[in-house]
């Protein structure tokens, strides 16, 4: 079920929050009962098929998690085996169903194997309830901890979080779950809990499927043999930046808002990631409950950076190589994982060598900020582009035209409307005709070669003034509006482990008629855009 | 304020936006989604490039309920008449279901839907080989439709319609231009009430004639499948190469197996596109694709009704050759004045052809012979059939230079875009 659906909104929302407030009356296990309930109905509105594996899962980690458990905090020994079993089957589940077929396909174009494994249809939220469990299972093993089997399956399986996350921590979370104030009917949680839901409802019907289309013609054209330039490149890779943002901190913010609807935390998942000056600095605000998990899990496990420097430059690739894998079989996330871990690199090794020096006056620092703004937009958005591209030669032909090898065109559409209005404006004398001359002819007679027929025909285009417009809106919000923490922060609807600067009054969300009725509209706007079946773009992970 | 009082706000507010969306789209009902009772005239308009085309070919009611449905692309949409007196009464009233763009799937899911709706007795499917290839229209919503996992109920489809952004926009195009003029994307914009097969006038002028819309279409159709243009190496199993491909020709047998299993008369043809076409299929090697798609549909229905065992197969007729139709000659460029009679442009069919097939597939005995050939295509014949289209392809070329070159000099264009 898709949160951005009338099902959801009408349906199951308001019938699973009514039995929890009437349910908590009569026990706090009775309305955690119920949450299981509802939120294994909601995961199997797609398909039942995969509830038994859920279901299989959390049993599955329990046990070996009691298991761990009844050792009492010895480590090593058996409490070592049945961690490291319990590991190897969660990841050899994980393995079967998200890359079966990659490594299949890559094993026979290697070996000529001739292996073949049919399509396996990947059950929604794998990568998300599996690693949270290893992240218990891991924690567990450190020192034990024992939880009642039902918060367990809440635990992993509450459907604010589910799919697509935020990745939950048993130790943020359960006791929340337990405590006997979660679950009430509190109209200060509700007003709270809907204005975070309608300001993620607002972001992804409105602003990510708003600017959706003009992400993804150029990566389709790629696919399809074509090399863009350097302007639809950057036009295509810029989109699907602001597309993927504003859609999976979409689901963030109204996973949080829904969570607090029921008087619960959840950890904070976003925190304006764009705004960052570098690499180091976007990880910490871009999906920071996995980079949590993979700095604890896995960078840390590796050795961290207690094994010199080199080893933790290698660390460092490795974790970020392995976080693209996470996010699907395919050498694209492999290769946007490697340029990230890259990147990452390269900025600890620069901020190594800087430490060298003595801090220099503000300005320069200033300056400074401005130039690792600028490299860090270049990175991050161009990487998303390989990202996004649907395989590895569609991934290559995009990036050569990030970098200028496929020219720095504009599109025939962009030129049409220049040579339309230089015409115009040559006419109405508004520009000096000299000007609006060499404009017409050199605009005018780009598609000369060609014959008549196709330059006629060169309407349309992978760039329009209308990709131009969304793009300017939404970075000016991404880079200059505060974050819904910010703008939330009086709610106290997430869990964060550092202080955040408020923002201005006129953006800080209170109890009042102004929110009341800005809710109102976002949520009108939002429903206004739910034409059609919308997903989230972080369900395919 | 108490946080009750801003719930009640915040809800209160929204709902009365929604309302008012609700009741200005559900006064002037801009897609003509009325639960008021389409007349039958109605199956016969081309919807073309309307708004909102595609919900109300699933949305609205019509009575009688349609026995025949027609599917296909917009060369069936544009070309085939559902008041085609060919018809028998037992098969009528006939409704187009024919959407431009649409991949076999989804003519699959409309079958379904249509049947859902109403047990049909026939079903008349304009078969095009860029339907088995493209993903399919962008505005397709399967939730809308009946009979597959992801239907909806048909109040809530409705409901989410009446509320939308488009919707509204679209009436408040109504409200200020009361006969709204309709972009097509080939031929640069045509008024509505312009059967939408007949090029006006002003796009002839505007594209210098009929040819230099001809290059439009042309251009349009194959560079948008930039990917699938001059592939490497022999592909006589190209259909097995490719996974969507493969998924496609299974929703083509799921459309013969439903139909079976409903006792739908399936009347299965291959759309008449004019020589020109073909001659791109040639230049931009997918001519091996194009017979390897025929003998696929050939091999499937053939597979279909072995394992059926108790009918014989449905006949395919094929009228994607070289006969006295498709070699219509294309006007030269500059001639604003002629206009082709038998095609719209070269992919697309006038109603005149549309006739024609459906005599031929409806069994219709005409008092002149028919233009088109027999076109009949089976397992046994196949080899023969595409063979005598192969000589065609030779005569065509002997006698039409002008043409050849023609299309030599927009093909090294195209060629260059696809070295990129």
């Amino acid at each position: 079920m898709l949160f951005n659906s009338y099902t959801f909104l009408f349906l199951f929302l308001p019938v699973t929050l009514a039995g929890a407030f009437i349910l908590v009356r009569w026990r706090t296990s009775v309305a955690v009962g119920w949450l299981v309930l509802a939120s294994l109905y909601f995961y199997g509105w797609w398909s039942w098929r995969h509830v038994p594996l859920l279901l299989a899962s959390i049993a599955f980690n329990y046990l070996a998690g009691e298991a761990i458990a009844r050792r009492g905090g010895k480590p090593g020994g058996r409490s070592f085996v049945v961690l490291s079993a319990a590991v190897a089957v969660d990841l050899a589940v994980l393995g079967y169903f998200k890359y079966a077929g990659f490594l299949t396909a890559n094993l026979d174009a290697l070996l000529g194997t001739a292996m073949r494994v049919e399509a396996i249809v990947l059950p929604l939220g794998i990568s998300f309830f599996t690693f949270t469990q290893i992240a218990y299972l891991v924690d567990v093993y450190r020192e034990p901890i024992r939880y009642g089997v039902v918060p367990y399956a809440l635990f992993v399986s509450y459907f604010p979080h589910l799919i697509a996350g935020p990745i939950l921590h048993h130790r943020e979370m359960m006791p929340q779950f337990a405590a006997p104030a979660s679950y009430r009917l509190d109209f200060a949680n509700l007003a709270a809990g809907l204005t975070l839901f309608v300001i993620g409802l607002f972001k992804k019907t409105v602003l990510a499927d708003g600017i959706a289309p003009y992400a993804s013609p150029v990566f389709a054209r790629a696919a399809e043999g074509y090399g863009p330039s350097s302007v639809e490149a950057w036009g295509a890779a810029i989109a699907f930046g602001l597309q993927l943002y504003f859609d999976f901190s979409a689901y963030s913010d109204m996973a949080v808002g829904l969570s607090k609807m029921l008087g619960i935390r959840m950890p904070v998942n976003f925190e304006s990631p764009y705004k960052a000056t570098s690499i180091i600095e976007f990880w910490r605000r871009w999906h920071m409950t996995l980079s949590r998990f993979l700095r604890d899990y896995l960078y840390i496990a590796l050795g961290g950076n207690r094994r010199g420097v080199v080893r933790r430059y290698a660390n460092l690739f490795v974790t970020m190589l392995l976080g693209g894998l996470w996010h699907g079989a395919a050498w694209t996330f492999v290769l946007w994982g490697a340029a990230h871990g890259a990147f990452l690199a390269i900025n600890h090794a620069w901020r190594a060598l800087r430490s060298q020096f003595p801090e220099g006056p503000a300005w320069i620092s200033r300056i400074g900020c401005a130039v690792g703004a600028v490299l860090t937009f270049v990175a991050v958005f161009g990487a998303w582009a390989i990202f996004r591209a649907d395989d590895l030669p569609s991934a290559i032909r995009i990036v050569r035209g990030l970098v200028g090898l496929n020219g720095h065109a504009l599109p025939s559409s962009a030129l049409v409307e220049i040579a339309d209005a230089a015409r115009s404006a040559g006419q109405a004398r508004f520009v000096p005709t000299p000007i609006a001359h060499w404009i017409t002819a050199h605009f005018g007679s780009i598609d000369s070669s060609v014959p008549m027929g196709i330059a006629r025909a060169r309407g349309g285009g992978l760039v329009s003034k209308a990709q131009l417009i969304w793009i300017v809106a939404l970075l000016a919000i991404a880079w200059l509006a505060p974050n819904t923490r910010q703008i939330m922060a009086r709610a106290e609807a997430f869990l964060a482990d550092h202080p955040i600067p408020p923002p201005s009054p006129l953006f800080a969300w209170t109890i009042s008629q102004r929110w009341a009725v800005a809710s109102g509209l976002m949520l009108a706007a939002s429903l206004a855009s739910m034409t059609r079946v919308s997903e989230f773009l972080y369900f395919q992970f | 304020m108490r946080p009750g009082t801003y719930l009640i706000v915040a809800l209160g507010v929204a709902a009365a936006l929604v309302g008012a969306v609700l009741a200005v789209n559900a006064r002037i009902d801009p897609y003509g989604l009325a639960a008021i009772v389409a007349s039958p005239d109605e199956a016969g308009v081309i919807e073309g490039a309307r708004p909102g085309v595609f919900w109300r070919k699933a949305l609205a009611v019509r009575s009688p309920m349609p026995r025949t449905v027609i599917l296909g692309t917009s060369r069936a949409e544009f070309g085939l008449d559902p008041r085609h007196p060919g018809f028998a009464p037992e098969y009528q009233p006939v409704e187009s279901l024919a959407l431009g763009g649409v991949s076999i799937e989804q003519i699959r899911l409309l079958l379904i839907h249509a049947n859902v709706r109403s047990p049909l007795k026939m079903a008349v499917i304009g078969l095009d080989m860029e339907s088995f290839i493209d993903q399919g229209r962008a505005d397709f919503d399967s939730a809308a439709l009946l009979g597959n996992p992801e239907s909806e109920p048909e109040r809530l489809v409705r409901l989410r319609v009446g509320v939308s952004r488009e919707s509204l926009a679209a009436s408040l195009a109504r409200l200020s231009l009361p006969e709204p003029a309709v972009a097509d994307a080939n031929v640069g914009g045509k008024p509505a009430e312009t059967p939408a097969w007949r090029i006006p006038d002003e796009a002839l002028r505007l594209w210098d004639g009929q040819r230099g819309i001809v290059w439009v279409a042309e251009y349009d159709n194959f560079h948008s499948r930039l990917r699938y243009l001059f592939p490497k190496g022999p592909s006589a199993s190209v259909w097995a190469q490719d996974g969507r491909r493969a998924a496609a020709m299974r929703s083509f047998r799921e459309i013969l197996r439903y139909a079976r299993n409903h006792d739908i008369a399936l009347r299965l043809f291959i759309s008449p596109v004019h020589a020109r076409y073909l001659e791109w299929y040639q230049r931009v090697g997918w001519w091996p694709l194009f017979e390897s798609w025929k003998r696929a549909l050939v091999e499937t229905i053939d597979a279909e009704a072995k394992a059926d065992g108790s009918r014989p197969a449905y006949v395919l007729w094929d009228f994607a050759s070289y006969h006295a139709i498709s070699t219509e000659p294309v006007p030269m460029i500059g001639d604003h004045a002629t206009r082709m009679r038998w095609y719209r442009e070269t992919s697309h069919y006038a109603p005149e052809v549309g006739n024609l097939v459906l005599d031929r597939i409806l069994g219709v005995q005409a008092s002149e012979p028919s233009p088109l050939p027999d076109g009949r295509m089976s397992a046994a014949t196949i080899e023969q059939h595409l063979s005598e289209i192969r000589s065609g392809a030779v005569r065509y070329r002997l006698s039409e230079p002008n043409e050849v070159a023609d299309l030599d000099d927009m093909l090294a264009y195209l060629r260059r875009e696809a070295k990129r």
